[in-house]
């Protein structure tokens, strides 16, 4: 899945490979449900909050409330948190 | 700053001569040869719409006009709990697409240029081949199987919206 410079404040998951480009804004839950499962992110995106268990893959990340990816490891090129850490 | 009114005869004398068109002297008649330019070209936009139950988006008989809707036209299936299947191997596009049907993509690919709305309870139901979708706001939900594509441009998914599925 690919999106590109859009608002997302319903919920969003995926368990397969996601490629966000431009930026994009998630304003609710947004769930990264399977082991396996990336976020490819070109551009910039705002997560409200982000539970997952497969990210792996991040260039950028921008978070205004809570990420939980539980015990997986990940690789964010540039990170901006907003919130509590 | 303004030329002054000397500055700006001087130029409309240079002007004219350049044109031979200086007061007294007439234009030639190749000056004065009609000239036609070419007009650009126009697309004429047509909004069409979806009749009838559940069908397949190739059939025309399920169109207003009874002709397949195409790049120039904003589609309208307003007729919520139908389904409507695209299942082609060619790819499909309109300019726009509002939508409170259940729109199942089952094959190639669908793409829409403009604005585009998924509307509650509409939904996006990708099986197989993609949806590529334009800006616009979307209530509905949108569910991508495992090898199949969604690909959203500048859509606003409101709170009753979600994305969910693995994609390709």
């Amino acid at each position: 899945m690919t999106l590109d410079a859009c608002t997302v404040e319903g919920t969003y998951a995926i368990t397969g490979g996601t490629t966000l480009v431009g930026r994009n804004d998630f304003t609710s839950t947004s769930t990264v449900a399977s082991v396996g499962a990336s976020l490819y992110i070109e551009g910039t995106a705002t997560f409200q909050t982000v539970i997952g268990t497969g990210i792996t893959e991040l260039d950028s990340l921008t978070l205004g409330g809570a990420l939980d990816l539980g015990s997986n490891a990940f690789t964010v090129a540039n990170v901006d948190i907003q919130g509590a850490r | 700053m303004y030329a002054s009114s000397h500055t700006r005869r001087a130029g409309r004398r240079t002007a004219l001569a350049s044109l031979g068109m200086n007061r007294g002297i007439a234009p030639s008649p190749k000056q004065r040869a009609l000239r036609i330019e070419p007009l650009e070209a126009r697309m004429l936009l047509s909004a069409i719409s979806w009749k009838g139950d559940s069908g397949y988006r190739t059939d025309p008989n399920h169109w207003s006009g009874g002709v397949v809707p195409g790049p120039a036209d904003d589609v309208t299936i307003d007729v919520p709990g139908i389904t409507v299947t695209v299942s082609s191997s060619a790819p499909q596009s309109v300019r726009s697409l509002y939508s409170t049907a259940t729109l199942v993509i089952d094959g190639g690919s669908l793409t829409t240029a403009t604005n585009s709305e998924i509307a509650s309870p509409g939904a996006v139901d990708v099986q197989a081949g993609s949806l590529y979708l334009g800006g616009g706001e979307s209530t509905g939900t949108f569910q991508v199987a495992a090898g199949a594509g969604l690909g959203l441009t500048g859509q606003v998914l409101g709170p009753t919206s979600s994305v969910t599925g693995a994609g390709g």
